[in-house]
């Protein structure tokens, strides 16, 4: 039984009409200090490389790898997205997979991207993985933003958690890389890191947030903290569908953002399905307010959670201690009965 | 170290030597945490970070994906860190092997096979499949042995632990009584509550007593269960315990199925062939592995005694043997008034036992059970009777069949219409008894009388082969038999080779040993040496497979038998061991000079 086998396995291809983006809304973000609107846009692609070839084992977007997606298609949904912008100062851009892949985004769409979004916005942020990166590629793009980000999904900096939870084959040494071309171009870079992958009991997911956020932070100049969520068909579904994996406890990325306080990154976390079933979650009484205690520090709207308690505190204390004796990941309240 | 005491199936009382320790299993780890130190009278704790305390410190290494640093002897390695539906995923690096192993999936067996005690890994999952900890549990049993101390953590609760042990668990930990504290759950030995709807007041433990301290209240209560469950164990009761604690939750009575109706073979080799007297008062009590034995060997190892012609079917009674019971001692004077008894073949049918044949009423557990008398037959113990009565007369032919019986009439009647039946309102009625003598009559007055001591012999040469299989029969093969029963001597050509008691067994002579010995049966190969006392497991070095607690067993070395005794381990036991009494020796050859 191996990794990269089973996240194929769970994958269903899902039927998508290339003419269309995936999404956009306006969130709130920080820039230069200030709480801004965000304008987020999800275009559609031919979808991740890596998805295409293995896949990672929390990474919902391994379904959208079925189809094509022409480089006309994509500069349809431009022209069409771009009439919904508000006037944000700040834009983020997502495929299903990496804006500098040549293959998933050609060098003339990705230039028609950044110029059209240049032109109406201060900053760009774009996301990508680290290995693909080249120096022409972030040059080439500064022509057209004023600021740029680059956002690099690192995960972890444990190989073994790269390897054998996530499965992905590159780690900080190629996330360093890419920190140095964008640097050197006038790119920031933001990167992104998980809280909880697959087979991490609640306690190790927090040590393993807490040291790649300080291992990470001389090659970043925002770190941002992903609690992970469950995606449908994939190997962390499967794990939740039979009680051997629950997302981390809000209470474990307050841990995480507490320890981490000394970076000199900008630290954050926007909790995908915070208080749900599916993303982190507390015990349901407690949730909204953890998730926006966290939301404000994100912001920088708060410096720290000393305020918060709840009862459910002592249940993921011990939840979080007790599993490493019960020599188990799997979810102790999901399986054993009252 | 392990040294095994008292058995119970699966479940066994021992002693573990560790790091100068000695322990009594079943164990219980004690987690300590900030909030709630160990118990005071906890004997081993379970940790995290080591510390002063002199009490065994087992202590966890985190998992592959965080190890924790250090390498203690009483470390457990880092676990796999992944849960029981990918137990088997391919890892590049192996996990360290070591005397504590954790084994997560099947590959971990071969790793693991040096280890003293293993660690089932994923406990608290195994109660969404009870069906997979059994199998766990198998794997481990099988490949690696029953010498290893078998833990499970995260699993064990007051209400849970008798069948933990009942299915071959050593060790537990306290970890779920400190989540389930956390939770607010308060724990009994029945099951758990919310601790809003609890009354401490009603407890009378420590905790309770104090203020009703939620922790200490739960881990007292798992502390106390585990008493229990010793002490059952001491007392052969294992399985008694077990029954009352079936209820409390749909896992333990699927657990226990499990191993009942597809763990027999698992369970039986290590159930002791004698003990104390079986109280068969739960349904599933008709499916303890004592009882199964005793049915099957009835198919496998007994045939009637040549003989008799008559088949007489009669209740059974609440005193055993059956025949110091008023009723039996009844029916044998109706018998005895017939014209000819030493035809007629009395076989008793009981629940859940099905048929006893007389000569093996002091047979274990026919000799030894209670059951609950209200005349009432479930359908499952009426077909048990119904099919072993069918098997029974489809390997033992007789002439005809009479039916003494009161509410196992019907039962038997739909097997045997043709049976002749002879009880009126009551078995015991002075008319019913009458009616016996007059329906026996009818039957058996064509046949020859048998002389008695033919027919004596016969009897006791089917106790030897229901004790001993084919084996037994070279055992009595021409053998005369002296004494009243069921004080008798087996000679064979002025030399005796057993001795038949009142427990219902043939004990051995050496010359007994001898003629087990050549028929390749209940034989245990020693190391080159004279034994002068009992035989310890480290000097055995095979043992016949058909050897269970309790067995007479012949003790040898290259052939020369030299000493006869009890076995106080099963067959494997012997083998794996490194310590303990093997054999009980009853007598020895003394070595030639």
């Amino acid at each position: 039984m191996r990794l990269a086998q089973l996240v194929k396995d769970e994958r269903r291809p899902r039927d998508f009409d290339p003419r269309e983006y995936i999404s956009t809304w306006t969130e709130k973000d920080l820039l230069h200090g200030r709480v801004v609107d965000a304008w987020v846009i999800i275009f559609r692609t031919r979808g991740c490389y890596w998805a295409r070839a293995s896949g990672c084992s929390m990474c919902g977007y391994v379904n959208d790898v079925a189809q094509e997606v022409a480089p006309a298609d994509i500069l349809h949904q431009v022209d069409t997205v771009l009439r919904k912008h508000e006037s944000q100062p700040l834009v983020k851009v997502y495929t299903s997979g990496n804006f500098f892949d040549d293959h998933e985004v050609s060098p003339e769409v990705r230039e028609r991207i950044l110029h059209d979004l240049g032109d109406r916005c201060d900053k760009v942020i774009v996301e990508t993985l680290s290995h693909l990166l080249r120096k022409e590629q972030v040059e080439a793009a500064m022509n057209h933003v004023d600021e740029l980000e680059i956002a690099l999904g690192l995960e972890s900096t444990n190989g073994r958690v790269l390897r054998q939870s996530v499965n992905k084959v590159w780690g900080l040494k190629e996330h360093a890389h890419a920190t140095e071309l964008a640097h050197a171009a006038g790119a920031t870079v933001k990167t992104y890191l998980l809280v909880k992958p697959p087979f991490l009991t609640e306690l190790e997911a927090i040590e393993d947030a807490v040291r790649s956020g300080h291992e990470a932070d001389p090659y970043s100049d925002t770190i941002s903290f992903n609690p992970v969520n469950v995606q449908s068909r994939t190997i962390v579904d499967r794990l939740f569908r039979r009680g051997e994996y629950r997302p981390p406890w809000l209470w474990s990325v307050v841990e995480v953002l507490e320890r981490t306080e000394d970076l000199k990154a900008h630290v954050k976390s926007h909790p995908t399905a915070g208080g749900m079933v599916r993303g982190a979650h507390n015990c349901g009484t407690c949730d909204r307010r953890v998730v926006n205690a966290i939301e404000e520090f994100s912001l920088g709207l708060r410096k720290d959670f000393d305020d918060l308690t709840c009862e459910c505190k002592d249940v993921w204390r011990a939840y979080s201690e007790m599993q490493e004796f019960m020599l188990t990941p799997a979810d102790p309240l999901a399986v054993l009965e009252t | 170290m392990f040294e095994l005491e008292v058995h119970g199936g699966l479940g066994r009382k021992g002693t573990w030597t560790r790091s100068g320790q000695t322990l009594t299993t079943p164990l219980v780890l004690f987690v300590p945490t900030r909030a709630h130190p160990a118990p005071p009278y906890a004997e081993a704790l379970f940790v995290s970070d080591r510390t002063e305390d002199p009490r065994l410190q087992i202590r966890v290494s985190g998992s592959f994906f965080g190890p924790r640093e250090g390498r203690h002897p009483d470390d457990v390695p880092p676990s796999k860190g992944t849960p029981l539906s990918m137990a088997d995923l391919e890892f590049p690096e192996e996990p360290p092997a070591g005397d504590l192993a954790i084994v997560t999936g099947e590959a971990d067996l071969s790793r693991a096979a040096n280890a003293e005690v293993v660690f089932l890994a994923n406990g608290p999952q195994f109660e969404r499949s009870p069906r997979e900890f059994v199998a766990a549990i198998r794997r481990v049993k099988e490949s690696l042995g029953p010498a290893r101390v078998l833990a499970v953590t995260g699993l064990a609760t007051p209400s849970n632990v008798p069948i933990l042990v009942y299915a071959g668990i050593d060790v537990v930990d306290s970890s779920r009584m400190v989540l389930d504290s956390a939770r607010g759950l308060f724990h009994t030995s029945d099951g758990s509550i919310e601790m809003e709807e609890a009354e401490p007041a009603a407890c009378g433990c420590p905790a309770c007593v104090a203020g009703g301290d939620l922790p200490g209240h739960n881990d007292f209560a798992l502390h106390r269960a585990v008493l229990l469950v010793r002490n059952h164990l001491a007392h052969g009761r294992l399985r008694e315990l077990v029954e009352r604690r079936l209820a409390n939750a749909p896992w333990n009575t699927a657990v226990v199925r499990h191993l009942d109706l597809r763990g027999y073979d698992l369970v039986e080799p290590y159930t002791p062939v004698a003990g104390r007297e079986v109280l068969a008062y739960a349904s599933e009590s008709l499916h303890r592995p004592e009882v199964v034995r005793f049915r099957r060997r009835i198919v496998e190892r007994y045939a009637k005694p040549p003989s008799a012609r008559v088949l007489l079917l009669l209740p059974c009674s609440a005193r055993k043997p059956y025949s110091a019971s008023r009723s039996h001692r009844r029916f044998r004077e109706a018998i005895q008034a017939c014209k000819n008894p030493s035809v007629v073949h009395e076989v008793i049918v009981t629940s859940p036992l099905g048929l006893i044949p007389r000569e093996l009423e002091r047979f274990y557990p026919a000799g030894a059970y209670d059951i609950p008398v209200t005349g009432d037959w479930s359908r499952d113990e009426a077909a048990v009777v119904a099919d072993d009565l069918e098997a029974f007369v489809e390997s033992n032919r007789y002439d005809s069949v009479v039916a003494h019986l009161g509410a196992e009439g019907p039962i038997v009647h739909r097997v045997l219409p043709e049976a002749f039946l002879s009880s009126k309102d009551r078995p015991t009625s002075d008319d019913s008894l009458v009616a016996l003598t007059r329906t026996l009559d009818q039957v058996v007055g064509s046949y020859g009388p048998v002389a008695r001591g033919a027919r004596f012999a016969e009897d006791l040469s089917t106790i030897a082969r229901f004790q001993f299989g084919d084996a037994g029969k070279a055992l009595v093969s021409g053998a005369t038999f002296r004494g009243r029963f069921p004080d008798v001597r087996v000679l064979r050509q002025g030399t005796q080779v057993a001795m038949h008691t009142g427990r219902g067994l043939l004990s051995l002579t050496l010359a007994g040993g001898e003629i087990l010995s050549k028929a390749n049966a209940y034989w245990v190969d020693i190391e080159d040496f004279h034994p002068v006392g009992n035989i310890f497991a480290v000097g055995v070095r095979d043992a016949a497979p058909e050897i269970r607690p309790g067995d007479e067993v012949a003790v040898r070395h290259g052939g020369e038998v030299r000493a006869v005794g009890t076995a106080r381990l099963s067959s494997r036991e012997m083998k794996d061991f490194d310590r303990g009494e093997a054999v009980h020796v009853r007598h020895v050859r003394e070595a030639s000079p």
